[in-house]
């Protein structure tokens, strides 16, 4: 079969101590052989996969760097196809030489996620696994990147097949029973029905928790701070990147004039949004017009609600209130080391929100404000230590979607339905669930996934 | 020495049974000069199994075929002794019609029909070999040194070819009730270059109605309420002669498994594959041994017979032990076998070699339809028959073909499923193999297909009127449901809904409001309200379908489209499989086999994985985005100039 031989640098620009330049396709190998003078000759023909070689790329007299080659077997490497994977000096121009001396020897320079495309085609990871393989480039947090590897394996948690295939195997006894008039087949099988998709809605339910808790491990939370002026929200900003010495970078946000910081607060990664007008606020003549806040407001899921006054709320904290309905808000009484808030009151008062109390300025407590939010945002459905199969967004619209048929079903039986126009959405939940695996095609999720794909990988 | 001519046609359709008349008949009346070969004039449209028309998918067909201008309905509908409507509980879409039909009369009747047919020839002769020039069919040599000359050919030979009839361990070369069978055509068949397999099935003992005690049997009468599978049948006068159903028990199986070593299947003898969905009685007791009931009917053969069916009971084992297990059973413990059981083998030809309209890849005009192409029963070999006569004389006539979707009618499951997956046992229609059933429905069977029917010239103008006539009706029906207004003030309203245990009005809203409330029904809306008109019960029970159940077809045509725009992608004619990079061997060949239209049509190749239909769709993706570029670039030269 035609193989096109492709190549790329796999690691990323800029400065670094070795850079990887990656071949893969039928003549790898042979190609390889051409450009290598091996420190140690070996021979090619017995040469084993999962090997590194030391030597030097040379070509019709000219060197091009000193290399490390590391050669693998067809069937035994990350496309399936043979393979060989130049490290070489750092830096962008040693790499870069090599890659054009291997596209002007015939390779082909590949397009973004080719090589992870390959290994799906050929058959080495299903969708979700190569889905996992973005997500493990771009995890921002710990327990993000766990939850890729362990869908990356592949092996273990894998719930929705197992759903899946119950919903099968109900499918099929009901299509027996009504291609089968005569055969006095159980007549209960509208309980049986019942029975069975309630117990599949639950499951279905935890794995869909199980992707918005994993969502905030991957997403991190969107959060604003707010609160009159001179009550320490810029101090709470200082405080949060403080706590958390490495500031994962400034991510351009969704609109362009929009900054973000992430800071990871007890293994939460934050996102604060909007902060640059928030540190502006130190200004004294600028105070946070309501207007502002609101439009900031509608994208955040989380607000810290700062203040420090002891007692009742004034009328514009209560304004500011007042537009976060529906959020989930922390208010935060700082100050702590200088105000004297009497606790129980002041709890009772801010329900349904959390309070926290704190000092920005001394950097005590903070933790209490890493614990409201784990409280708010994780139900503890993804277990500490636990190297369970959490889904993505996609995933978790696709179970949205099963979980909607089956509640259907279930909507169908109580209007007296007949059983048929039950199975349409059994049907239609096990051809979400597919999705997921990709056993359901779909041209739209394909190209969604790979299209987030970087070169080289 | 030279064959004698017999005479020369446009289509010659070898084989006389379910699929041999209608497509002879389509054929005919489409103008076609037709021949109608037939091992045997008394047997024409025989029915050597199951004495009855119909069921679950198979009633639904019955209707398509009708829609479409076949026979098959009529002549079910004017030889019925019962008739019934299966699965009236379970929702629209899986009602079905069945007929329990006078085996003679059904024969004779169609045989009268076929004979008189214009255009049409039928004579008695056993067809040897296939003439080719070229790729081409050219006509058929028969026995007696007779040959016939034509345009095209139909392969419609049934469970004739090389069959061997198996009871026990006694092998007999023969067809169905120990005819003649068709003992050289199937060789000259593989030397065309055609791969055949090998099926097995069987059909019960029929028993002496005299010999049985009805009286520990359940009756099964059928319906009281006229029924007919056409439209155009008017005439209700049949006689109602019932069914009636027993059980086998632990004493039953017993016997069956003291004697298990002398079943065909279980010496070794039988080579043919069987159905998993008609097992044998020997099959039940092996494969469900802690069932200790099986149910069975026994079910009359005619009005000119005493013949009875046993259904359920198809068996291989030798005449003594048939006897011996069936006098085990309640009502049955003093019967008299009139005909043993029997399994029988028989060739077929794989059915991937053809296209979609049923003509052999490898041979033009060449056709083969009904069991030839490993189906089972009389309803899916007789759409088949009509599609391939519709499909050879569109051909001859140089117009485009005649391909019914999946998502259209039953006859485009079974014809796209025979073509792309094959089949490895004896292919039955079942509800559950359309995707898109609740579209596909009994009821609905002729407004899907009688205009396609007369665009095609099957439907004639009295059929015509008919099914116009019907089409207004619904929609008066329809009209009526959304103009009308039920109010609560109104006493019977009230009452009506009290009596249904449903909500009681406030206002008033329409009929077709209040229809979609659980329990409510059309005829009894009807009754309350003096607008209605004088409607018949087909017309209002469509109308109550397409209102009551909206949300669910709406649903269902939704997923029609997004399947349309996917799997509904053409995938060009000169595609090279071997170009696309990341398909398996494996796929590629079977792709290649296939040659698939559309990417839905490939994805139903069995050995073609979704993993291969995303490399084939990223393929055809990329090819046509680099297609475009080419193009756009040579815009952007042009512009230079």
């Amino acid at each position: 079969m035609d193989y096109p031989l492709i190549c790329a640098i796999s690691t990323p620009e800029g400065i670094g101590g070795i850079a990887i330049v990656r071949l893969s396709g039928e003549g790898s190998w042979a190609l390889a052989k051409k450009v290598f003078r091996p420190h140690t000759p070996f021979s090619w023909d017995e040469a084993q996969g999962y090997h590194l070689h030391y030597g030097h790329v040379i070509f019709r007299d000219k060197i091009y760097d000193e290399v490390l080659m590391a050669l693998m077997r067809k069937d035994h490497s990350y496309t399936k196809e043979e393979m060989v994977e130049f490290q070489c000096h750092g830096g962008r121009l040693a790499a870069h030489r090599i890659m054009e001396l291997l596209l002007a020897l015939g390779a082909k320079l590949a397009l973004p996620g080719e090589f992870t495309k390959r290994a799906f085609f050929n058959g080495r990871i299903d969708l979700s696994q190569a889905e996992a393989v973005i997500e493990t480039i771009h995890a921002i947090d710990e327990k993000d990147l766990d939850f890729s590897l362990t869908r990356l394996k592949g092996d273990k948690g894998r719930n929705f097949l197992r759903i899946r295939d119950d919903l099968i195997a109900l499918i099929a006894e009901t299509e027996a029973v009504i291609d089968f008039p005569e055969d006095g087949l159980d007549d209960t099988v509208a309980d049986t029905i019942r029975r069975r998709v309630l117990k599949m809605v639950e499951e279905i339910d935890r794995e869909i928790a199980k992707a918005e808790e994993g969502k905030v491990y991957r997403h991190g939370i969107a959060t604003v701070i707010v609160g009159k002026t001179n009550v320490g929200k810029s101090s709470l900003m200082n405080a949060l990147l403080r706590e958390d010495r490495a500031i994962v970078t400034e991510i351009p946000g969704t609109t362009r004039d929009v900054i973000e910081d992430t800071v990871i607060l007890e293994g939460i990664p934050i996102r604060l949004m909007d902060t640059a007008g928030i540190r502006r606020t130190d200004d004294p003549v600028e105070k946070i017009g309501v207007d502002r806040s609101r439009e900031s407001l509608q994208r955040a899921e989380l607000i810290l609600f700062v203040t420090d006054k002891d007692g009742e709320f004034d009328e514009e904290e209560k304004d500011i209130l007042s537009a976060c309905v529906g959020k989930k808000v922390i208010v935060i009484f700082n100050k702590e080391d200088e105000i004297d808030y009497r606790h129980e009151q002041r709890r009772e008062d801010i329900t349904p929100h959390k309070g926290v109390f704190l000092s920005a300025k001394k950097g005590t407590h903070l933790e209490d404000l890493g614990h409201a939010v784990r409280e708010l945002f994780l139900s503890g459905v993804i277990a500490e230590n636990d190297n369970e199969w959490v889904g993505n967004l996609r995933h978790k619209e696709s179970f949205m979607l099963a979980k909607n048929h089956l509640l259907e079903v279930l909507k169908a039986q109580e209007m007296g339905m007949p059983l048929d126009f039950q199975v349409i959405d059994l049907r239609g939940a096990a051809e979400a669930l597919g999705e997921i695996g990709g056993e359901t095609i779909s041209m739209e999720i394909l190209d969604r996934i790979f299209s987030d794909f970087c070169i080289g990988k | 020495m030279n064959p004698y001519l017999g005479g020369k046609y446009d289509i010659i359709v070898v084989g006389g049974g379910h699929a041999g008349v209608e497509a002879s008949l389509a054929s005919a009346r489409l103008g076609m000069k037709t021949l109608l070969l037939t091992l045997s004039l008394d047997h024409i449209a025989l029915m050597p199994c199951n004495p009855s028309v119909g069921g679950p998918a198979k009633g639904h067909v019955v209707r398509e075929i009708d829609a479409l201008g076949g026979q098959m309905a009529l002549n079910a509908d004017a030889t019925q002794i019962q008739m019934r409507l299966l699965n009236s509980s379970k929702g629209p879409a899986v009602q079905a019609l069945r007929a329990q039909s006078d085996k003679h009369e059904y024969r004779m009747r169609m045989a009268w029909t076929v004979q008189n047919q214009e255009n049409l020839d039928v004579k008695q002769a056993a067809a040897e070999r296939i003439i080719v020039e070229g790729d081409h069919v050219a006509g058929v040599l028969c026995d007696h040194d007779l040959k016939f000359l034509s345009r095209a050919v139909i392969l419609t030979t049934g469970t004739y070819l090389k069959s061997r009839i198996i009871i026990g361990k006694e092998l007999t070369p023969a067809g169905p009730n120990n005819q003649p069978m068709a003992g050289k055509l199937s060789a000259a068949l593989k030397d065309l270059g055609l791969e055949l397999f090998r099926f097995k099935t069987g059909t019960p003992a029929r028993v002496d109605r005299r010999s049985i005690d009805f009286s520990k049997t359940k009756e099964q009468p059928g319906s009281e309420k006229p029924l007919a599978f056409s439209y155009m049948t008017k005439e209700f006068n049949r006689p109602n002669i019932s069914c009636y159903s027993t059980y086998t028990n632990p004493r039953t199986h017993d016997v069956i498994r003291e004697n298990l070593h002398l079943a065909p299947k279980y010496s070794g003898i039988i080579e043919g594959v069987g159905a998993r969905y008609c097992p044998s009685i020997e099959d039940k007791v092996v494969r469900f041994a802690d069932r200790d009931a099986h149910l069975l009917f026994l079910e009359p053969e005619g009005l000119f017979t005493n013949e009875i069916y046993v259904q359920g009971m198809s068996t291989g084992l030798p005449y003594e032990i048939q006897e011996k297990f069936m006098r085990t059973i309640a009502g049955l413990e003093h019967v008299e076998i009139m005909r043993p059981a029997y399994a029988i083998e028989y060739d077929g030809v794989i059915p991937t070699q053809l296209t979609p309209t049923l003509e052999y890849k490898k041979i033009k005009g060449l056709y083969g339809a009904g069991q030839i192409n490993g189906t089972s029963g009389y309803e899916e070999a007789a759409c088949q028959g009509l599609m391939a006569g519709i499909n050879a004389s569109l051909k001859l006539k140089g117009e485009e073909p005649f391909i019914l979707k999946r998502s259209d009618a039953y006859i485009g499951v079974l014809i796209d499923d025979l073509v792309n997956k094959g089949t490895n046992e004896p292919y039955r229609l079942f509800t559950s193999r359309a995707e898109y059933r609740l579209l596909l429905r009994n009821d609905n069977a002729d407004l899907r297909l009688t205009e396609l029917g007369r665009r095609i010239g099957l439907v004639n103008e009295e059929r015509w009127r008919v099914f116009n006539e019907r089409v207004e009706e619904i929609k008066a029906v329809k009209t009526w449901l959304v103009e009308s207004k039920f109010k609560g003030s109104e006493e019977k309203v009230a009452a009506y809904l009290d009596d249904k245990g449903s909500a009681p009005l406030r206002g008033g809203i329409s009929g077709a409001a209040l229809l979609k409330r659980p329990n409510i029904d059309i005829r009894e809306l009807a009754a309350l309200d003096d607008r209605a008109g004088q409607w018949h019960d087909d017309a209002l029970n469509e109308a109550e379908i397409e209102v009551k159940y909206e949300g669910y077809l709406q649903k269902q045509r939704d997923q029609v489209r997004r399947f349309e725009k996917t799997e509904g992608r053409r995938i060009p004619d000169d595609i090279n499989y071997r170009d696309v990079s990341g398909l398996r061997l494996e796929a590629a060949e079977k792709m290649d086999e296939i040659r698939p239209y559309t990417i839905g049509q490939a994805s139903r190749i069995s050995g073609v994985s979704p993993a291969d239909i995303s490399v084939l769709l990223v393929y055809l993706t990329s090819k046509k985005n680099k297609e475009q570029k080419k193009i756009e670039e040579k815009g952007k030269n042009h512009d230079c100039l």
